[in-house]
């Protein structure tokens, strides 16, 4: 097992050859060359024998859409034992939090009931990301919105197509069929490629891994800093996390380019919406539509929540019912995104955190609109928008404190000081001027890049609003401004990115999930 | 893929290139191309290298050597450096010039197992300058198991030092190189304690790392008809151990039974007169007092026993050498202003044709500082009393001026440290 984060130089060593492996290939057998990149990588990157988790996930998604096929009788029972075999697996080591604390919690009033801990095996590499993608496998098999997948191999690549293993995004098997098609070598399709890993070395390297400086310090010795230290980190990680982890998407999906396959975007933008439902359909957009089409629909679709939803309609009228119905299905949804970060500081702080938001946000709004009439507030000026995006990130920021916080606990004290720093006694603007900004290990040339970093961030994001991708429009450009444009990125990339010997750039925050 | 497609890729993969290697160069500490550079495009042959650590790089100073005895010789040693990294720079040093004599200093010979006995930037100090091919990638690939970072921190510069934005300097920017041959010669005066030999017995190697490439050392010179010498640079009596005596009795064993030759300086210290009040530097490195007398004693070995001629009148030496006696008296002049004390100041400022003046408030506190009285008496320079308006807020002026034209070549002021008696650039807190 060998250093192979996504922004090591064991991974671009090994990304070279692979492309150039798989351009080689006859197009017949280029899937075949990528299962088998996919598993030097996984041996290369992970605990070898821990494919044997891989390997049981693929087999029981392959055993049971056999049987759904075969069979209508026992489609439903197959479904969900297969379903049930792999979010056990899950559950047993990405999960282990919930019966770890939960087995802690009996012992302590039930003594009789032994405190579990840690299987001490390593869990699978992407298990959180395969493991659900078989799911929806499994599911689109029963609904019979997917074709089987006969052939055994075929349905390993779909599951452990490697650049997505790391990071994401989730993959529909349907929307995946571009890894089986055989294609000829696009010199433009490795530019636009290569231009995306860029941008996400980047957001990682230079951008994320600057603020992260700041944040780790003021969370990693939370006593022995005061005021508004912990604004200023309350502030900065979600921008810290939305440029590692869009970065480690941007590389990923950059790599999958390279092989002339397209993945599905993650992220359109998320830091410009208005309300938190928009937030979370630009942020984590695979993973949102998964839940949306796993979780939230059937659950509205369920037959008690639809009988529910008649018997208040009939009792409280239309708008009850819907609330009510909205409600459940949002819950469930929320619970699951909560548990799948594999915490229960991800439970409440952005499961039952959001769907508290949202829920509150159903039921405020029109009330909100009224306010605003009231008041003459124009809904179309630049202001208004401003603060409801401000609004948005506000409320992030809350959800983010639990993110990286070390258990519940801490969190509501990190909570607490941010609104204690604007009291007298904790005040301390000087923070911003006398240099303390140093003890971070950031230089006053780091501070420059950071805020240079977020501008062009900023540019980029502004561009994609309201002409799509950047590198389209740079693409447009004659060939000086160009190559200036993507030289001066990768020159930006080579001296401020923080990497090299005594620097070992922290991993995707995402790839621990 | 289309001819024009495939050109201008091969264009901006060339640009990207030479950015890389461009940031490279400007951002690669420079310490070991401003030591080395000037060996690895020499103009002349060297007859002598020395290796080892910071006390050979700092009491061998092959401009003195030149001067006083003709000799042609290159100081190869740099701070920190393991015997490890010295074989890997001497391999590289066989393929740019034909030494009759090589000296290595006993003090990084160690002989623990899988240890480099160097710190990171102390081999990035014995090899960066080194030219990307075998001989740096056998040292890379040796050191570069002991760090994070591992050998590509060896060989890309940009990644090893591209953290380097917030520390560029003016030096960055410009192609500087040392006309010392290598050497870094202090000017200060320190007081240490003369070492005594305390015991002949003799350890037991186990052929650890160093030994281990000690030994190859002495193969690889007897291979190349070269005498391979042990030397001891004098040191001060702590250091000097009775475990410290024992290892070096056992290297010098090794060395004879190799055919090298061995000059334990801390063995013949009346001999040579080291004077251990003023003959050091530093708590650990001689000064130019100290560096003559080893040269002397070298250049007696080198021209006695090895036979060594004095190129003096040799063109084919003598016209680079001494155009480069001029760059170096030139840098040292240059360099002046970095010395800290007045003492390392005034003797880094003695030169024939110069004329060195000093001014100060209150002359009896001049003898304060420990090694002045000792530099005064052996420049012959006499205190004067400092008029407020030339030296300022200071408490001691010194003027180097031309005996000649009175011309004033440099100057500086320095600060009376009261606790230490030291007139200095810092000024007491």
């Amino acid at each position: 097992m060998i250093q192979m984060t996504i922004t090591s130089l064991s991974f671009i060593i090994f990304i070279v050859p692979a492309v150039a492996v798989y351009y080689l290939t006859p197009k017949r057998y280029m899937w075949i060359t990528l299962l088998f990149l996919s598993f030097v990588f996984y041996f290369l990157a992970a605990v070898p024998y821990t494919l044997v988790f891989l390997l049981i996930t693929a087999l029981t998604a392959q055993i049971s859409s056999y049987f759904m096929e075969k069979t209508e009788k026992y489609r439903n029972a197959v479904a969900f034992a297969a379903i049930a075999v792999n979010i056990l697996l899950w559950f047993l080591f990405k999960g282990s939090t919930y019966w770890i604390g939960l087995s802690a919690a009996l012992h302590s009033v039930f003594p009789a009931v032994p405190v579990l801990s840690k299987i001490p095996l390593p869990a699978a590499f992407g298990m959180s990301y395969y493991t659900f993608q078989s799911v929806s496998y499994i599911i689109d098999c029963l609904w019979k919105t997917s074709k089987r997948e006969k052939n055994f191999f075929r349905l390993l690549l779909f599951l452990m197509f490697f650049p997505q293993l790391t990071t994401g995004p989730f993959s529909r098997y349907n929307a995946l069929q571009s890894v089986y098609e055989g294609r000829n070598f696009d010199i433009d399709r490795i530019y636009r490629g290569a231009q995306r890993i860029l941008w996400g070395f980047f957001k990682k390297l230079v951008l994320a891994e600057r603020i992260g400086a700041i944040v780790d310090t003021v969370y990693g010795a939370p006593d022995a800093h005061i005021g508004l230290w912990y604004v200023l980190s309350f502030l900065l990680y979600p921008l810290q996390l939305y440029a590692d982890f869009s970065g480690s998407v941007d590389i990923v999906l950059g790599v999958a380019e390279l092989f002339g396959i397209e993945l599905p975007e993650n992220f359109n933008n998320p830091l410009f919406a208005e309300t938190s439902q928009e937030f979370w359909q630009r942020w984590h957009m695979s993973l949102g539509s998964w839940v949306k089409d796993y979780i939230m629909y059937p659950v509205l679709k369920s037959k008690p929540v639809l009988e529910a939803g008649n018997r208040i309609k009939a009792k409280h009228g239309k708008k009850a019912s819907k609330l009510v119905t909205l409600g459940i299905g949002m819950f469930c949804t929320w619970m699951f995104i909560g548990i799948w970060h594999g915490g229960y500081r991800y439970i409440l702080g952005c499961g039952i955190y959001y769907w508290a938001v949202m829920l509150s946000y159903e039921i405020l709004s029109p009330y909100l609109s009224r306010i605003n009439k009231a008041l003459g507030i124009n809904g179309a000026s630049f202001s208004y928008h401003l603060m409801r995006k401000l609004r948005t990130y506000l409320i992030l920021c809350i959800s983010m404190v639990f993110f990286r916080s070390d258990g519940i606990m801490n969190a509501f004290r990190m909570l607490k000081a941010i609104i204690l720093s604007f009291t007298p006694d904790f005040f301390n603007p000087w923070i911003f001027v006398n240099g303390a900004l140093a003890d971070t290990g950031l230089s006053g040339t780091d501070t420059v890049v950071i805020i240079i970093s977020l501008l062009l961030m900023l540019l980029a994001a502004l561009m994609r609003e309201k002409k799509g991708h950047a590198r389209d429009w740079i693409a447009e450009q004659g060939i000086v401004f160009r190559w200036s444009a993507w030289l001066v990125l990768f020159t930006l990339v080579m001296i401020f990115g923080m990497y090299g010997p005594g620097y070992q750039a922290a991993d995707f925050i995402y790839q621990g999930f | 893929m289309e001819k024009r497609k495939l050109f201008k890729t091969v264009i901006f993969l060339s640009l990207i290139i030479m950015i890389m290697m461009g940031l490279s160069g400007l951002f690669v500490d420079k310490t070991s191309r401003y030591y080395k550079y000037e060996f690895l495009n020499a103009r002349t042959d060297f007859d002598a290298l020395y290796f080892g650590a910071s006390r050979m790089h700092e009491a061998v100073d092959p401009m003195y050597l030149w001067e006083k005895y003709g000799i042609s010789s290159y100081n190869l040693a740099s701070a920190g450096e393991s015997v490890q990294m010295s074989y890997y720079v001497l391999k590289e040093a066989l393929d740019h010039c034909s030494p009759k004599v090589v000296f290595i200093d006993a003090a990084k010979i160690s002989d623990e197992f899988d240890k480099i006995n160097s710190g990171y930037g102390f081999v990035h100090e014995s090899i960066d300058a080194l030219p990307l091919n075998r001989n740096k990638l056998e040292a890379v690939n040796y050191a570069g198991r002991f760090f994070e970072g591992g050998r590509l921190g060896f060989i890309s510069m940009l990644y090893a030092y591209h953290g380097r934005y917030d520390d560029l300097k003016e030096e960055d920017f410009k192609r500087e190189v040392n006309y010392d041959k290598g050497a870094y010669i202090m000017t200060s005066v320190y007081k240490r304690e003369k070492p005594v030999r305390q015991t002949n017995e003799v350890k037991e190697l186990k052929g650890g790392d160093g030994v281990s490439h000690y030994k190859r050392i002495l193969k690889l010179c007897r291979e190349k008809g070269i005498r391979c010498v042990l030397t001891d640079i004098p040191v001060h009596a702590k250091i000097f151990s009775p475990g410290r005596q024992k290892h070096l009795n056992a290297l010098i064993k090794l060395t004879k039974e190799n055919g090298g030759d061995v000059i334990s300086f801390n063995d013949i210290l009346d001999e040579i007169k080291l004077d251990y009040d003023y003959d050091f530097g530093d708590a650990g490195h001689l000064n130019f007092l100290g560096a003559e007398k080893v040269c002397d004693y070298l250049a007696g070995y080198m021209q006695g026993d090895i036979g060594i001629e004095d190129h003096r009148n040799d063109p084919l030496y003598s016209i680079p050498w001494e155009e480069d006696k001029k760059k170096w008296k030139e840098q040292r002049t240059g360099m002046l202003d970095e010395k800290e004390d007045a003492v390392a100041y005034i003797f880094g400022a003695v030169d024939e044709g110069r004329e060195i003046k000093m001014y100060v408030y209150e002359p009896d506190k001049v003898r304060n500082q420990y090694g002045m009285d000792f530099c005064l008496k052996r420049t012959g320079i006499e205190p004067e009393l400092a008029d407020e308006d030339e030296i300022g807020g200071y408490d001691m002026m010194i003027e180097v001026l031309n005996k000649e034209n009175g011309e004033r070549i440099a100057q500086k002021s320095f600060f009376y440290n009261q606790s230490s008696g030291m007139f200095t650039t810092k000024e007491e807190e």
